[in-house]
């Protein structure tokens, strides 16, 4: 009789234990999903700012400076009308001036989160290779299908991170060629952004600066992912983002 | 402080004192000692009323059986099944609040949870025992029949008590050995 009882507590607190643990798993795993979740808002509310700030500084270049040049570009028109035979100097200071006041336009407009959400991603991605390439500094090709499956908030995500990592190959890289390929399946949108600048070390963390923090940062945002691949020369940023479920969406 | 408690009452216990006073006054400094460990224990307020009042009763019991009423001078069973009955209770309150209050720590490196397991062996056992004590002592008094079988069944009921109890205090010695090993192991 003893031992029977023995044997029922033992048994009890056995399952006792066996209870408390599978609410401990499960008290786990909601803590991490809870910290996952306010990562996720933590990074959306960063990423916001920063796409708020760029709007405030696409609205300053459009305002302020673009005025200054629009205004120094007319002076300049009024100058040239009232010399009988305006030097060759005035004629060009006006054209760098018109110059000047395209690329501004189109850096205002490619920082403009409403101007760019009117159009798709491969449109947005198109006007910045145009805009690039106008500066003869630089060739930017791009290969593409005709459209992305994805929502357009997460189009305008991707045109940044794409963005970012354009611009850490003219900075960084001092790149003179870049390539972007961008394909999807059913499931996922590819882009690879390669060029042929300076490589570097992947694996020293010591190497990875903002704009790399950035580009991944927004493509988890996303649920998707960014790896590097480098060399003595040439980078190659590979960006995979998942196609949202339609029906999932819905829900 | 349980533990010294109940040694420093033993050790100071003048040595012509009865048996049975010496029991009654035992469980009594259990039940209080216990009771003042599950109030500090237990977090919901109503849970610690509960206790405060499983006490009370415990010391009612005392103080009637022993000092307004001074029942017969035989080993009080029904003092110990109602201190084993309360204790129990108390037990199952602070494992309905382990369940209700899931942390990530591990519940075998939690020295209450063995402490408190080992002391559900050794007062549910307890309580069956003195109830079934209870039953038989009544039973001889009332038929003033004291047989060789009844002899050794509770002889029995004494020897399953003393093993109860000699397990418990193995699961608690146990469950302090587990749990310094393992805070040795990790801090190395």
């Amino acid at each position: 009789m003893g031992s029977a009882f023995f044997l029922l507590v033992a048994v009890g607190i056995i399952v006792l234990f066996l209870i408390y643990q599978k609410k401990q798993l499960q008290f786990i795993l909601e803590k991490h999903e809870l910290s996952n979740q306010f990562q996720k808002e933590l990074l959306t509310t960063r990423l916001e700012a920063q796409e708020e700030t760029l709007n405030q500084l696409s609205r300053e270049l459009h305002d302020n400076i673009g005025q200054l040049l629009s205004s120094s570009k007319l002076l300049i028109g009024v100058t040239k009308r009232t010399l009988a035979s305006p030097n060759e100097e005035l004629q060009l200071a006006e054209e760098t001036v018109s110059k000047a006041i395209t690329e501004l336009r189109a850096m205002s407009k490619s920082l403009n989160k409403d101007w760019l959400e009117q159009f798709n991603f491969i449109e947005n991605l198109t006007a910045e290779a145009k805009r690039i390439n106008a500066t003869k500094e630089f060739e930017m090709t791009i290969q593409h299908p005709e459209i992305i499956n994805l929502p357009v908030e997460q189009q305008l995500v991707l045109f940044r991170i794409v963005q970012e990592a354009f611009q850490n190959s003219l900075k960084h890289g001092k790149a003179g060629h870049i390539s972007i390929f961008v394909e999807q399946n059913d499931a996922h949108v590819n882009v690879k952004i390669e060029d042929n600048g300076k490589g570097f070390d992947v694996s020293d963390s010591s190497r990875q600066g903002v704009g790399m923090i950035n580009i991944k940062n927004r493509a988890q945002m996303l649920g998707g992912s960014a790896l590097w691949q480098s060399g003595k020369s040439g980078t190659a940023v590979a960006v995979q983002i998942p196609i949202p479920n339609p029906i999932q969406e819905i829900a | 402080m349980i533990a010294t408690l109940l040694t420093a009452a033993i050790l100071s216990w003048p040595a012509n004192m009865s048996n049975i006073v010496i029991y009654d006054v035992l469980c009594l400094l259990t039940s209080v000692s216990l009771s003042l460990y599950f109030f500090y224990s237990l977090i919901m307020p109503w849970k610690k009323m509960v206790t405060l009042f499983l006490c009370l009763t415990q010391i009612s019991h005392f103080v009637l059986s022993n000092v307004i009423f001074k029942t017969a001078p035989l080993f009080d069973s029904m003092g110990y099944v109602i201190l084993s009955v309360c204790i129990v209770i108390m037990i199952f309150m602070y494992l309905h609040q382990i369940l209700s209050n899931v942390t990530e720590e591990s519940l075998s490196l939690n020295f209450d949870f063995w402490f408190v397991s080992s002391q559900l062996i050794y007062f549910l056992g307890s309580f069956i025992i003195f109830l079934t004590f209870n039953y038989l002592t009544r039973k001889i008094l009332t038929t003033e029949l004291y047989l060789e079988e009844n002899r050794v069944l509770l002889t029995k009921l004494w020897g399953v008590h003393n093993v109860l109890l000699f397990l418990s205090s193995l699961l608690t010695l146990g469950s302090v050995i587990w749990i310094a090993f393992h805070k040795k192991l990790q801090s190395s």
